[in-house]
């Protein structure tokens, strides 16, 4: 590994594919089992600590760049073999979160240039398709093309985010580092979901030495499930029309969706099938969250109270004309949004 | 399109008029053949057509040039449409027709910009019984022949009414240009052929989603800066009020001006939220938002915008002047058009049957100033034929002056009576020769 890769790595070591991750380890599992390998497991399984507890992984000697990685993957391949959706979530977030901050830190003003330019060409450009420009006339800000910021920034529904209280100038978004991070560190929570998901290992075959860690982190991980009901929801996004993704994400950022998409999210939760309990769940995020009064108008919806009547989740044409419809060419050929996924696949392109 | 009226069959003097539209139609597209625009990716467009039956035809694959113009000599359509977007498989339904990226359109209608001067030349007629209305207002009339409350509302553009569309495409394609650094050579403008312009953006922008364009008209509309800009500063304000207040009462108590330039500031704003009463705004002030000027000053984007139009000098600005900025310096499309990536827009080079005249592209965008769409793009022949006029203003086109008509038969160029007919005012009352 040249420096400058094995560099960006320690930091981002989600930019590689989790298909190449055993390949990476460059040895096979059974040698964790080896003393010499006593620190990188300590420092995997203070990772995954780090995501239980909901605090940043922020050793005190920085290790080498090989280690990092190295206690990365192992902290997946445990993540994994706990087996808990919740510890998933947790983990994701905090890698992430620790993403971000070495994002912030490499794209400053006063980092080293071919370190900025490393980082923007392989995690903004190289992951997110995004070209950004460093413009150097003011320190602090970066040029993104509109198409660029607009792929990102319509997930979220502050107006702070709008284009329209945006620096929009000849095709281009000016953007703080702070904003330019923010603005894909959803999607580096979802890159590692996806390499979470997508890493194979035998779990049945794990070295003693990383076994004995996981019993033990199983164990704080059943007290966190235990405790998730106080933690906020990160709700699964895959698959939902973008009505009610918007809606999702609304709840997600802490916002507070009107009524109207209220009883839309509601409607068509309950409509694919989920039960009352499921649907309140989703609301908790919401500042204004009140578990008795969601309960009592969700179970109305689910047609459970007053008159008996189950409500349906209404026409695509209806949520048009709330506002709420964010139709994309996934929508074609659906007149409800109950119908979307469900009409037949066909190629993009 | 045409009303029943007493004195004459209905039956036949709708199909006289029709027969007469569509001949005028049909020689429209036989001499000006090289008018019809032929859209780029022409295979990956969806086309569609009304006849004058009111019937429509969509999903609709043409493969080039000779055969559009066949579409339109066989047909013969009173209107007739193109898919703003790029299809992998036009001619499939909704769900199976692949949208590959669609052209970036906006829809500046005259009508919305609620012209002055449309009292001036717009008519009324009675919906039942073809009456002109005499009453300004469509709204409050009855017809005094039948008492009907069914009032049709009659458009005579005038070049008043033109240049306000044109003076809001210049808005629009300043941002596009500026803001979002669109090439001027990927700008084109049409006159929509009735009462409005269309214009499209081909190129990098046409990969954007109905999230993303609702962005953008957003941003063309100047919505949602004034909540951003309240949000941001309301709160420091209701601090400062309190302030105030507490300045104030100090001072009436010391009677002694020694905050002068607390106190200075704050009777410029009572000043000013003071005017805003006497213009009917803003009721006791209290929901005015003061904002910093210095923050529209050498910026980009909206806020220089803003910062250009308003008057230099003042240390704050009100909420009412900024929004009288927006309202002055947004482009007013119909955010609805711009949305819907779907949509089928009228074809250019072809008729609209609410006119008659032709949708038309403007050569080049300094040309727009001189552009009259009433010499422009009213392209039927001047052959003459008989019409009965129900009701008209006086009007021009083609440079020549005709009307006004109160219920009378006429003798007029067909370009002329067809803009009639097409507004439902006027009939033919015999078969026309051919
Ligand atoms: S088209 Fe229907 S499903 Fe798609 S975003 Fe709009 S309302 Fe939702
Ligand atoms: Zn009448
Ligand atoms: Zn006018």
């Amino acid at each position: 590994m040249s420096s400058t890769s094995s560099r960006l790595l320690a930091r981002y070591p989600f930019i590689e594919d989790a298909g190449n991750y055993l390949k990476l380890l460059d040895y096979r599992l059974e040698e964790f089992n080896e003393p010499y390998m006593g620190s990188v497991v300590d420092k995997a399984t203070k990772r995954v600590i780090a995501a239980i507890k909901g605090i940043l992984y922020d050793p005190d000697e920085i290790a080498s760049a090989d280690e990092e990685l190295v206690s990365f993957i192992l902290a997946c391949i445990m993540v994994k073999a706990i087996r808990s959706k919740v510890l998933y979530r947790r983990f994701a977030l905090s890698e992430a979160k620790r993403a971000e901050g070495f994002l912030v830190d490499d794209l400053s003003s006063s980092s080293v240039k071919d370190e900025r330019d490393n980082t923007l060409n392989s995690i903004l450009k190289g992951i997110f398709g995004i070209d950004v420009t460093y413009n150097s006339s003011d320190g602090s800000t970066y040029m993104i093309m509109v198409e660029d910021y607009l792929r990102y920034s319509t997930h979220f529904h502050d107006d702070y985010w709008k284009l329209v209280n945006r620096v929009v100038h000849k095709g281009y978004v000016y953007l703080s580092i702070k904003d330019m991070v923010r603005l894909v560190r959803d999607e580096i929570y979802a890159l590692i979901v996806n390499r979470l998901e997508r890493l194979n290992v035998d779990y049945g075959h794990l070295p003693e030495a990383l076994q004995k860690r996981i019993t033990a982190l199983k164990g704080m991980t059943l007290q966190l499930a235990r405790d998730e009901s106080k933690e906020p929801v990160i709700i699964e996004r895959r698959g939902y029309p973008p009505c009610i993704l918007n809606i999702l994400k609304a709840l997600e950022q802490g916002n507070n969706p009107s009524h109207t998409a209220r009883i839309l999210l509601a409607t068509y939760m309950l409509g694919i099938g989920k039960d009352v309990e499921e649907v309140c769940e989703l609301f908790r995020n919401a500042p204004d969250y009140n578990e008795r009064i969601t309960r009592y108008q969700v179970e109305h919806l689910a047609g459970l109270r007053g008159n008996r009547v189950k409500y349906s989740c209404p026409s695509c044409s209806k949520v048009a004309s709330q506002g709420l419809c964010f139709k994309s060419d996934e929508c074609d050929g659906i007149s409800n949004p109950l119908q979307f996924g469900r009409q037949k696949k066909r190629g993009i392109g | 399109m045409i009303d029943h009226h007493d004195d004459m069959d209905g039956h036949d003097v709708r199909s006289y008029s029709t027969s007469l539209l569509k001949q005028a139609f049909k020689e429209y597209y036989f001499n000006y053949t090289a008018m019809v625009e032929v859209p780029d990716a022409i295979q990956e467009r969806e086309f569609g057509y009304s006849r004058f039956d009111g019937t429509m035809v969509r999903h609709l694959s043409i493969r080039d040039r000779n055969e559009l113009i066949a579409l339109l000599m066989v047909n013969v359509p009173s209107d007739v449409y193109c898919s703003v977007a790029y299809y992998t498989s036009p001619s499939r339904s909704m769900e199976e027709k692949g949208l590959k990226a669609a052209d970036l359109i906006f829809d500046i209608d005259v009508k919305e910009l609620k012209p002055r001067c449309s009292s001036t030349h717009d008519i009324h007629i009675c919906a039942e019984c073809s009456e002109p209305i005499q009453e300004g207002s469509s709204y409050t009339a009855t017809c005094s022949r039948c008492g009907s409350r069914r009032i049709n509302h009659v458009i005579f553009p005038c070049d008043e009414c033109i240049s306000l569309g044109k003076r809001e495409v210049k808005k629009l394609v300043e941002i596009l240009v500026d803001d979002f650094g669109v090439d001027e050579d990927n700008i084109k403008v049409y006159f929509s052929g009735n009462y409005g312009f269309h214009v499209y953006v081909k190129g990098r922008y046409t990969m954007l989603d109905a999230a993303a364009r609702l962005e953008v008209v957003n941003y063309i509309l100047g919505r949602g800066l004034v909540d951003a800009l309240k949000k941001r500063y309301g709160k420091k304000r209701s601090k400062e009020k309190k302030r105030r207040k507490r300045d104030s009462k100090s001072s009436s108590r010391s009677s002694n001006s020694s905050s002068s330039r607390n106190s200075m500031h704050a009777s410029i704003r009572k000043g000013k939220s003071d005017d805003l009463n006497s213009y009917g705004n803003g009721s006791d002030g209290s929901d005015d938002v003061y904002i910093p000027r210095p923050i529209f000053d050498g910026v980009h984007g909206w806020m220089g915008r803003i910062g250009r139009y308003l008057t230099a000098g003042d240390a704050h600005v009100s909420m009412k002047s900024i929004e009288d900025a927006i309202l002055a310096l947004s482009a007013r499309v119909d955010p609805n058009v711009t949305i819907d990536m779907h949509r089928i827009f009228r074809l250019s080079g072809t008729l609209n049957s609410k006119s008659s005249l032709a949708k038309i592209q403007m050569p080049r965008l300094s040309d727009i100033d001189s552009f009259n769409p009433f010499t422009d793009a009213c392209l039927i022949s001047d052959r003459e034929v008989n019409v009965y006029v129900i009701n008209a203003p006086r009007f021009t086109l083609k440079g020549n002056q005709f009307g006004p008509y109160m219920h009378e038969e006429v003798r007029l160029p067909l370009y002329t009576a067809s803009y009639l007919i097409c507004k439902g005012i006027a009939y033919a009352k015999q078969p026309s020769k051919v």
